[in-house]
């Protein structure tokens, strides 16, 4: 009986469960994809291109032999290079004042055009602070775990809002790795690895016009305590001030991306860029001027009351058996010996 | 149920009281055969008794009302009481050469055999069937005065309550006079024989013979008499096989709460909204929703009436149990095909449940404790004019959360209640005052998470009235609300989002018989709505910034008219024509926008308005009509046309209708939406009404349609008309329910086919390049069958069957990377489906509440649902898995069987 008292109305919700399945999907040609923005900073501005991918196959091709500008309504044109394959990049900025759109043609002479646009005001990012603290959260399986975790926290303020903004968070975390020496003839590097755990949420902001000051602080990211802290962690954190319609696009991308599957989803829509073709083939993806405000965080075991062991240990405490990334840590996915530009 | 025990001791003192008496061989080894199918004890002992000249002395109040089934062919008598009595409590006293007693065995002693003898011998106890061919005789002229063609017309109504009796059937032996009393309990008799004999038969209650002498026009008034000891085995509402023959509205379903119990329900609970998906053309999108979609209408187009006030929401716990007590309900009906003049602003269905005092008869209550709720209810009649009763029901589910050890089950939280009263004040015998109230409350918080929390309440004041033999009024008032408040807890971004309308309603009609064969119905119905102001706000530590906005709301006046007209013998006509005038009205924003273009960045001012929007009214003529053609005493094929119109939507962004939704009204730039409906039946029962087959086909048309279109802002938008599509719509099916009522095997099958699609025809923006795609709701193939075995009188098994095609679901095609996140690109809108939705339900129950009729009895019902433990998808969805690859995930409500186990008494 007692047992059975167990059972109610929440057993049906207890026993809701998620599970993977196996479920056809429409398959179309792969289109052309676009990813990219140009920011009123000087600052190396990536244009993305890619193809898209199948639901079941998502591994992206980008692609190559673009000729890739940004021109402006004064005539000028901002050619960008193919750094890597698919990725265009420039050391440029956008000009307040000024509006601005992406011009792509592709090897197959087909010409991507993005809406002209101007450049919106930036919010100015005053700081980013951190707090130790214990955080709960639900896993892939559902289970609701605990961690210690650093919770971090952007801050910004303005004595007045112009016009209403539309504000997004783009954050990068990079984490530092020493070598320990394990020939003696080879010196110890260091190496930064970048984005191996991006947040999985887009985060959105939008400021109404106010005459008053106007201040906020905000949640934007947490990572657990571990040996990430154990040298340096960097949080760069970059708040881009979008046009309405460049905004719009990730709110849509936000509502498809936090499918959840619970009955507060939202009917998932097709998501619909700002791009162009001059063949007329749809063209998926956006192209965005924004405005850019920036903040970094930089975090060190000095920081916890408690000591991080670094990856890979301190002299005369390293960890046994010892990881090949401690003799070459360049094994770390995404990892460079080049530091991030708000490196000490 | 009687124990093992007792069974010893009854057969032990059987044979020890007719060996020593030495009777045995004259009574209980007399040979008897009898057939019994669904009838009460009292009614197997009056054959045997007439049949076999066995005189049975009992008191009446001691015999249980449960019905009884079995076949003997030239058995001895004890083995087929022994049969019939198992379960009883009853012992057998053979006295004298054809006398046996029956007694409860505390009551056996030799004064109380001497008792019921000289009760029976003297009359003081008797058969209610020896009475129950009521005559009656009347003679209207004389054949000196004979006029040509005299009509007879017949009165018919409770002899109690003076409720017309609609339903019941006069006919004489040869059929060729043969009639059913309509809305007002009245039939017209023309192209009569002179003299006459007629049987007036009503489910229920005592058949009344009439012998007539007609020569002139005469009208009689017949006050019918409950058969008082059966009644409890009486179908409650049903109207029964013949009364569905007589029904004269195609698509009209009077929802049976005995056979309701026979569904085995997922907690234990008998739920009249979730009991309406064993009919064809009544489904859900899935194990919960804050409503049900009749032939491919969405939620918000059926309207539910409680005691005439309308209810938005009708669920408990998200849409996981309906929202009233079915103990205190007299009826339910539900109109999916031609709706009666008198309902309206809603354009699929109309579910109609009356609850109120104006039957009762005496003090009775019941109630029940189950796994998740608590409820009682109470009817009683003090003095002669006032009557009432009252229901609740809470559940108590966080008591046990906290004994299941998970967090995040611990941190989950959901309660409600319901509470609905009802007191008739008999003014004098013509009219009754009612006054109705209803308040139910939810609150459920899953992990922490999220929640919502959801009100619906309404009062009541209702008057019927009797002003001549055959003019009849109803008026009443009722002011109600709902309310929802959906909230984010444990977030940054924590918050209230409240919304809520309110509303008053006037309806006003009355009916008249007419000098032919039907009767005349005119009324108006008029609601005033009101909308709470939609706010966001914040709640503990958030970045959220209260905001608010008012939407406008809207005023409906519409006549209507109704004309039951009988156009031949065989063949009935009801037609009705509504005119619903919708009027927009402030206080709220109307926003003009640049060459009339419905998008956000057109908009060019901002008009605050206070009264009625001059741009906002719209006038629409709504004709309906049902045709009924008894085509032979068995078959009648019936087809109907209908328009309706409704002036709200429902606004749901999500895969379900939510309590979270919120509801706007017709204004200038959204014209109400219009459907119109073609539908032809037929329906056929068996001679004995074991049997009973229906078919029906409809068309729907939609007109005026309103689209979410992608991506919509709904969230504290007060210019929603940007974010809705312009579309038409259409949805058909055929619908076949097969039902048997008799027999140790009872049951239904029910099966539609049913598609449902909508086209958007708005040049901002069309979904799916304009072209036709399905509804959310359509579900072409759902398959239900619900059977229950009558093990024994008080023991029976329940099963219960859902079969539905996945509903459409949008899928995406592809994933592109957008600055680091891997996004799904969808589809065009409702391309594939969701896998099908399977479950079967089993339960079993003790019913011993008929074993006899009065006193504390009590039932217990042992439920399992999902037996075969399906996880049945409720939606699917796209999510990076932790491979970090975009992955499907099918989410399933109920992922596993869920025993229930209830105790139910009456008392």
């Amino acid at each position: 009986m007692r047992k059975l008292l167990y059972i109610s109305i929440f057993t049906l919700f207890f026993v809701s469960c998620l599970d993977p399945i196996d479920l056809p999907t429409q398959q179309g040609d792969p289109k052309v994809v676009v990813d990219g923005t140009f920011t009123d900073l000087l600052e190396k501005q990536i244009v993305k291109l890619s193809y898209s991918t199948f639901v079941e196959n998502q591994v992206i091709e980008p692609v190559t032999g673009a000729q890739v500008s940004v021109e402006d309504d004064a005539g000028n044109s901002i050619l960008f290079t193919e750094e890597n394959p698919g990725e265009y990049s420039s050391l440029s900025q956008a000009v307040r004042g000024r509006t601005y759109n992406l011009k792509a043609i592709l090897d197959n002479d087909d010409i991507l055009t993005s809406r002209i646009q101007s450049v919106p005001t930036s919010f100015v990012l005053d700081s980013i602070s951190i707090k130790d603290s214990l955080t709960t959260f639900i896993d892939q399986g559902g289970n609701r775990r605990r961690l210690n975790s650093i919770h971090f926290i952007s801050h910004g303020s303005q004595q007045s809002v112009n016009e209403n903004l539309f504000l997004r968070y783009k954050i990068n975390t990079t984490y530092r790795v020493s070598e320990v020496i394990c020939n003696p003839l080879v010196s110890a590097k260091t190496c930064y690895i970048s984005n191996d755990e991006r947040p999985q949420s887009v985060q959105l902001l939008e400021v109404e016009e106010s005459d008053v000051p106007f201040a906020f602080k905000q949640f934007i990211y947490f990572r657990p305590i571990d040996f990430y802290f154990g040298e340096i962690f960097g949080l760069d954190v970059g708040l881009l001030s979008y046009n309405q319609e460049e905004y719009n696009y990730w709110v849509n991308l936000k509502a498809t991306f936090d499918q959840n599957g619970d009955i507060t989803d939202v009917l998932p829509g097709k998501l619909i860029g700002n791009i162009i073709s001059s063949s007329g083939n749809e063209i998926l993806g956006s192209f965005a001027v924004v405005g850019k405000s920036r903040a970094t965080k930089l975090v060190r075991n000095s920081d916890f009351t408690k000591y991080q062991n670094p990856y890979c240990g301190v002299a005369g405490f390293q960890p046994f058996p010892l990881p090949d990334e401690c003799c070459f840590c360049l094994l770390f996915p995404g990892s460079t010996l080049e530091k991030p530009d708000y490196w000490p | 149920m009687v124990s093992y025990l007792d069974m010893k001791y009854i057969i032990f003192f059987y044979f020890f009281i007719f060996s020593s008496l030495g009777y045995s061989q004259s009574v209980a080894d007399q040979v008897v055969s009898i057939r019994v199918e669904n009838r009460p004890l009292l009614s197997v002992l009056y054959q045997l008794s007439t049949e076999n000249d066995i005189q049975f002395y009992f008191d009446p109040k001691d015999l249980p009302v449960y019905s009884l089934e079995g076949n003997f062919e030239s058995e001895q008598l004890y083995k087929v009481l022994q049969y019939f009595l198992n379960g009883s409590n009853l012992m057998t006293v053979p006295i004298g050469p054809e006398g046996v007693v029956l007694s409860r065995k505390e009551k056996i002693s030799k004064e109380y055999i001497t008792y019921l003898k000289e009760a029976w011998k003297s009359g003081v106890y008797k058969y209610p069937f020896v009475d129950e061919l009521k005559v009656m005789n009347f003679t209207f002229g004389n054949k000196k005065t004979q006029e040509p063609n005299p009509t007879l017309s017949l009165n018919v109504f409770d002899n109690l309550t003076k409720e017309s009796i609609l339903g019941a059937v006069v006919k004489n032996d040869d059929f060729s006079v043969s009639d059913a009393s309509d809305l007002n309990g009245q039939i017209k008799l023309t192209n009569l024989a002179s003299e006459l004999k007629l049987n007036l038969s009503y489910i229920g209650y005592h058949t009344i013979e009439l012998n007539v002498s007609i020569y002139e026009n005469g009208v009689i008034d017949i006050p019918m008499e409950v058969q008082s000891v059966i009644l409890n085995e009486i179908e409650i509402v049903g109207t029964g096989s013949r009364g569905r023959l007589e029904n004269s509205r195609v698509g009209a379903e009077v929802i049976d709460l005995q056979k309701i119990e026979r569904i085995p329900q997922a907690l234990g609970e008998v739920d009249i909204i979730k009991s309406l998906e064993i009919l064809p053309g009544v489904t859900s999108v899935g194990d919960i929703s804050s409503g049900f979609n009749v032939r491919g209408g969405n939620v918000d187009e059926s309207l539910v009436l409680f005691n005439d006030g309308m209810i938005f929401n009708p669920t408990h716990i998200v849409g996981f149990l309906s929202a009233f007590n079915a103990e205190s309900i007299n009826s339910t009906t539900l109109y999916k095909g031609y709706v009666d003049g008198e309902f309206g602003n809603r354009s699929s269905a109309i579910l109609d449940i009356k609850a109120d005092a104006e039957n009762v008869e005496s003090f009775k209550g019941s109630g029940g404790v189950g796994t998740s709720l608590i409820k009682l209810y109470v009817e009683n009649k003090i003095g002669k004019k006032i009557r009432y009763k009252i229901s609740g029901r809470a559940s108590y589910n966080d008591y046990l959360l906290g004994l299941i050890a998970s967090i995040k089950i611990k941190r989950s939280n959901a309660s409600f209640f319901d509470l609905n009263g009802s007191l008739a004040y008999s003014i004098d015998d013509n009219h009754t005052l009612l006054f109705n109230t209803y308040n139910s409350d939810d609150f459920f918080e899953f992990n922490d998470e999220f929640g919502f929390e959801w009100q619906n309440g309404h009062l009541g004041l209702k008057l019927n009235s009797k002003w001549t033999d055959s003019v009849f009024s109803k008026i009443s008032l009722n002011k109600g609300f709902y309310t929802s408040n959906q909230f984010v807890i444990n977030s940054p971004s924590a918050s209230n989002f409240s919304s809520g309308v309110q509303y008053l309603k006037l309806l006003a009609n009355v009916s008249y018989q007419l000098s032919d064969k039907g009767y005349l119905k005119s009324g108006v119905e008029l609601i005033n709505y009101d909308t709470d102001d939609d706010v966001l706000s914040p709640r503990e530590e958030s970045v959220i910034v209260e905001s608010r906005v008012k939407r406008m709301s809207s005023q409906v006046i519409s006549p209507f008219v109704t004309l039951n007209f009988k156009l031949l013998k065989s063949l009935t006509l009801e037609t009705s024509i509504r005119y619903s005038n919708y009027f927009s009205k402030g206080p709220g924003n109307i926003y003009q926008y640049e060459n009339n273009i419905l998008k956000p960045e057109n908009i060019e001012s901002v008009l605050e308005f206070s009264g009625n929007d001059p741009l906002g009214k719209y006038s629409i003529i709504e004709p309906r009509a049902s045709l009924n053609f008894k085509y032979t005493d068995n078959i009648s094929i019936r087809a109907g046309y209908n328009k309706m119109s409704q002036n709200l939507i429902q606004i749901s962004n999500a895969s379900s209708a939510l309590p979270s939704d919120f509801y706007i009204f017709s204004n200038r730039y959204i014209p109400p939406q219009v459907v119109e409906q073609y539908s032809l039946g037929l329906f056929n029962t068996n001679d004995a009404g074991s049997y009973n087959l229906s078919f029906e086909g409809f068309y729907k048309d939609y007109e005026n349609l309103r689209s979410l279109k992608q991506f919509p802002v709904v969230i504290l938008n007060d210019h929603l008309e940007t974010e809705l599509l312009k579309s038409t719509g259409s949805s058909y099916g055929v619908e076949v329910f097969v039902e048997k009522n008799k027999g140790k095997w009872v049951g239904s099958l029910s099966y539609t086919y049913s598609r449902s699609f909508r086209q958007t025809t708005d040049n901002l923006g069309a979904l799916n390049n304009g072209d036709k795609f399905s509804s959310n709701f359509d579900i072409p193939h759902q398959l239900n069958i619900v059977a229950s075995y009558k093990w024994l009188p008080t023991v029976s098994l329940q099963f219960a069957y859902v079969y539905k095609s996945g509903r459409p679901t949008t899928l995406p095609s592809e994933t592109i990377l957008q600055d680091g996140f891997l996004v799904p690109v969808y589809s065009a809108r409702n391309q594939s489906r969701i896998p099908y939705y399977s479950r079967l339900d089993f339960s079993i129950t003790l019913d011993m509440r008929k074993a006899k009729q009065s006193g504390f009895r009590s039932s217990f019902n042992l439920g399992f649902y999902n037996v075969l433990s399906r996880k049945n998808a409720f939606n699917v969805f796209f999510r990076r898995s932790e491979g970090g690859n975009i992955q499907p995930f099918q989410f399933s409500i109920v992922g596993t069987l869920v025993p229930n186990f209830t105790w139910n008494f009456t008392f």
